[in-house]
């Protein structure tokens, strides 16, 4: 290699990183344009979708409501066996965690369910949590519900910190979760 | 953005099906190459499921080990097969220990070999990005560009796009780069980690972050550049050790 072509990739070598270091300066974000935490959406870092249906014990459920705690919002349905086996977990965690302030909210797809068997497995299974019941399917879709079950993390401001779709859900996962959103509370 | 894929009753994750196949893609690409860089390419199978299996294994214990409590009084959820209990820093380095350890163990160029995982490495950096673009992580700031996607109400940039657009490239240029004589050992795989970090460091310009340092800039940002800057001085003291031998030839 001759001497004029080694010293002219040295010195593209250094261009390329005084090029690299303008741009990293260039596309900076300004530390007030995040706009992703006033924007609801069913995605990590984004301002969960609110909504308010009636539980199965006839209760209002709103989400907006709880800001200040953190939440689990599972998407269910009874005929979904991975849904049933999560269930005992959620329970265990709640009963754990209901003290320090987490709420679960089970979401039941009830457009694609039966109501009698929600009633018959929750009381099986002694669920404490609230069961909201989507009659219309008009949550599912706000959460662009893939399949189920799937669970969305939300923080006590609102933000959605981790969505799981799929389960089975092992206990220890969830406490992961939860304990994440516990240390963020402010 | 596409999560799963439904096949009837059955769900498939995407990212993990996406990731899993740019996985086997990569490695039979890497092995077609391997000869180039003179090293058995059943060997490099074998290094390759042996890492992904202690890759795999490191990453449930890194967890465990990071959130021991988590587990108290519920010990079966170690075998549990959500890939949400996987830590991916502690699995990646895991494996490169074993993967390391072995090779060392064969006695085989470290260099040689990592220019023959480069094709593999650079098929798994474009199926990440296609990985990232079906689960909907690592999203864009919102363009006005004709090519913006509607995502949450907002046009943003396809980043994930970007990326793996760019990987297909610098898979395409290490493949029809040949190692030549001027070029030492990891010439390759040196190629590939400039081209990586280099377009990385360029289109990551574009991606939303929740974390920022130093008045808004990016960290991820700031890990491309320096080890862009790294692979580019190994590659200048490579360069001066081919010339500096080939001064010292004899002539004639």
């Amino acid at each position: 290699m001759s001497s004029y072509r080694f010293e002219r990739q040295h010195l593209s070598s250094i261009l390329i990183l005084l090029a690299g270091l303008f741009w990293i300066w260039f596309s900076r974000i300004p530390s007030d344009s995040d706009s992703s935490q006033f924007i609801s959406a069913p995605q990590e870092s984004f301002l969960a979708p609110d909504f308010n249906l009636t539980t199965l014990s006839g209760d209002n459920f709103n989400l907006s409501d709880l800001r200040g705690s953190p939440v689990i919002i599972n998407f269910w349905a009874s005929w979904c066996p991975p849904c049933r086996a999560e269930m005992p977990s959620l329970q265990q965690v709640f009963a754990e965690y209901e003290d320090l302030g987490l709420i679960i909210a089970a979401v039941n797809a009830t457009n694609q369910d039966s109501i009698s068997e929600v009633s018959s497995f929750v009381s099986q299974n002694n669920l404490a949590f609230p069961i909201p019941m989507d009659k219309t399917g008009s949550v599912s879709r706000s959460y662009n519900l893939h399949s189920l079950p799937t669970t969305v993390f939300i923080d006590s401001q609102g933000i959605i910190r981790k969505v799981i779709i799929g389960g089975p859900l092992p206990t220890a996962l969830i406490r992961v979760q939860v304990e994440k959103l516990i240390q963020e509370k402010p | 953005m596409f999560p799963t894929i439904n096949l009837g009753p059955l769900s498939i994750p995407s990212p993990e099906f996406i990731f899993l196949l740019g996985f086997w893609l990569g490695s039979v690409l890497a092995e077609r190459n391997a000869k180039r860089f003179k090293i058995d390419p059943h060997l490099l199978e074998k290094v390759l499921w042996i890492c992904l299996l202690a890759g795999l294994v490191g990453a449930r214990f890194s967890y465990i080990a990071r959130a021991s409590s988590a587990f108290q009084g519920n010990l079966h959820s170690i075998f549990s097969l959500n890939p949400n209990l996987l830590d991916p820093v502690g699995g990646f380095l895991i494996s490169a220990a074993v993967g390391f350890l072995y090779i060392s163990n064969q006695r085989i160029s470290l260099w040689a070999f990592l220019d023959s995982l480069s094709p593999f490495f650079a098929v798994l950096a474009a199926a990440l990005s296609l990985s990232n673009f079906a689960s909907g992580s690592g999203f864009g700031i919102s363009t006005t560009l004709p090519w913006g996607l509607s995502l949450w109400g907002e046009l943003r940039h396809p980043v994930q796009i970007y990326h793996f657009i760019s990987g297909l490239i610098a898979l395409g240029i290490i493949l029809m780069v040949k190692q030549t004589d001027q070029h030492k050992s990891g010439y390759t795989f040196l190629l590939f980690i400039s081209l990586t970090t280099g377009f990385r460091l360029f289109f990551s310009g574009f991606q939303e972050s929740a974390i920022l340092v130093f008045g808004g800039i990016r960290p991820l940002q700031l890990v491309y550049w320096t080890i862009l800057a790294i692979s580019l001085f190994i590659l200048r003291k490579q360069n001066l050790q081919t010339q500096k031998e080939k001064f010292d030839e004899p002539k004639g």
